[in-house]
């Protein structure tokens, strides 16, 4: 067994491949992994040091790997580090360090992008031996990217910077080095159709490396409202549409996407600065695609209804709420009960119902993938 | 000078079919009839020069006419409106009124599904 006991040592993780090569990646070559990292934390969010270890696995088969902190017959956790390589025994780290852990991830599975793996933990402390402190035994699921944040420790020394140590998990991949340089050019459309056939068109233009995740805003579709009464307010229903785009090549001429997108519907006055949508609708999909082959997306309409004052004279009427437009369920209303028409009236307040509001357009997201700097697609990259 | 009497006398005389009241009324325009002086004297000239000259250009029967440009303009006219039709009739991408570039036909539409696939927080 190496320590190592450093107080600025760069990244370093246990790297715990889920799976072998038979995952849902198989022709990108793309190895699914977990880092498990200590992280020195300053007071200002700063990190003073992390150190991890890199060891792959695949599924059912358990790998335990040991972190630690501060040193053995001191107090505080002023430095972080890692036992890489076979360790021997925890009893010889216990005599090194004042906390250690030990960590046991065991594959589970990999599916549409998420690694799912059996969380086995323990924290042991210098001064009480073999009897772990804290432990937790967990079934987790994480996308690439994501972080689970397994312990936390403060500490109690004012000798370092160090205000806390935090041990987390976080699923990676591991590109195939033949296609890792690969770069994709994405073209993206969000088109809004009517029953008319009238269509609504925004595009978005997006490149990335080979596994890279890149996000995406659209600018926002406008919806006009009709006036129902001659005093109402001017509004309009405002949709935002995002998400994050991930794909990777593959040897077989086939792209895998992972597009998570999300959808937020909120009604509001006509030019009024707008703050936070309150709900919204998100989902996450696995495609696979040719190099240049549009696919649709069609997204989903938000459910229930909002509501907000109809009128200025409606909002001075004894109504002392601050006439926010929220979404609101079904059923939830200030009536009690949701008005089937598209745009209402009720109590003094606009009701929109988003079923029955976007009941005949569709939206949906047009996705062309291409390879960048060849021919036919973006210009090339230097 | 009306070019399409202009044309009817030079085709005459180039011994193509022409409607004979068609020719009648070209004859009646003092300047056809000019014109159709012009071509005969032009003639007589190429037959006593063309005796020196190579049998490829002792075809040469008249200098280009008006005839000529008319139909070359009418032609490109044609080709306009052709043009002009299959651009107004063919299947354009859908593009909006805000001049956005439309996307290309999708060869599959996916779907999220609520409750599957789409979850509203």
């Amino acid at each position: 067994m190496r320590l190592h006991m450093q107080v600025a040592i760069g990244a370093a993780a246990v790297m715990l491949a889920v799976t072998g090569s038979a995952v849902a990646q198989q022709s990108s070559g793309a190895q699914p992994v977990l880092a498990m990292t200590a992280y020195s934390v300053a007071a200002d969010g700063s990190t003073v040091a992390s150190a991890g270890g890199d060891d792959p696995v695949v599924t059912g088969k358990a790998v335990t790997h040991y972190l630690y902190a501060g040193k053995a017959g001191q107090e505080g956790a002023c430095t972080s580090g890692s036992a890489d390589g076979p360790v021997t025994s925890l009893e010889t780290l216990l005599t090194r360090a004042a906390h250690v852990w030990k960590v046991t991830a065991t594959g589970v599975k990999y599916e549409a992008g998420k690694q799912t793996f059996d969380l086995a933990w323990q924290r042991y402390a210098a001064i009480s031996g073999a009897v772990p402190v804290v432990s937790r035994k967990q079934r987790i699921t994480l996308e690439q990217g994501q972080t689970f944040t397994v312990d936390l420790l403060h500490n109690t020394s004012p000798d370092c910077r160090t205000a806390s140590v935090i041990v987390e998990i976080e699923a990676g991949m591991r590109e195939d080095p033949v296609l890792a340089d690969t770069l994709l050019y994405y073209d993206l459309w969000l088109v809004r159709r009517d029953a008319s056939g009238q269509t609504e068109t925004r595009h978005f233009v997006m490149m990335a490396k080979q596994g890279g995740a890149v996000p995406f805003e659209f600018p926002t579709l406008r919806s006009a409202i009709p006036k129902l009464q001659a005093n109402q307010y001017d509004f309009e229903l405002l949709s935002k549409i995002g998400g994050e785009l991930r794909g990777r090549a593959g040897t077989d001429g086939r792209v895998a996407i992972e597009l998570s997108t999300n959808r937020q519907d909120r009604l509001a006055r006509t030019g009024s600065r707008l703050g936070v949508f309150p709900g919204f609708g998100a989902g996450r999909k696995i495609l696979e695609v040719g190099w240049e082959e549009p696919v649709e997306i069609q997204l989903p309409s938000g459910t229930g209804y909002t509501s907000t004052y109809a009128s200025a004279a409606d909002e001075a009427a004894g109504k002392k709420s601050s006439g926010q437009a929220g979404r609101v369920k079904a059923g939830q209303g200030a009536s009690g009960s949701m008005p089937a028409a598209p745009v209402s009236i009720q109590n003094g307040r606009l009701v929109v119902n988003y079923a029955a509001f976007f009941a005949n357009e569709t939206v949906s997201l047009i996705l062309q993938v291409k390879k960048a700097g060849e021919a036919g697609g973006a210009p090339a990259v230097q | 000078m009306n070019e399409t009497h202009t044309a009817i006398v030079s085709a005459f005389l180039d011994h193509e079919p022409v409607d004979p009241d068609a020719l009648s009324a070209a004859l009646d325009d003092p300047e056809a009839r000019a014109a159709l002086v012009d071509f005969v004297r032009l003639r007589q000239e190429l037959g006593r020069a063309g005796d020196g000259l190579p049998a490829s250009l002792q075809t040469l029967r008249r200098r280009p006419v008006a005839r000529t440009v008319a139909l070359r303009w009418s032609a490109a006219a044609a080709l306009l409106v052709l043009m002009f039709l299959a651009g107004w009739m063919a299947p354009r991408p859908g593009g909006d009124a805000r001049g956005v570039t439309g996307p290309p036909d999708p060869v599959r539409v996916e779907k999220f599904v609520p409750g599957v696939d789409w979850s509203f927080r």
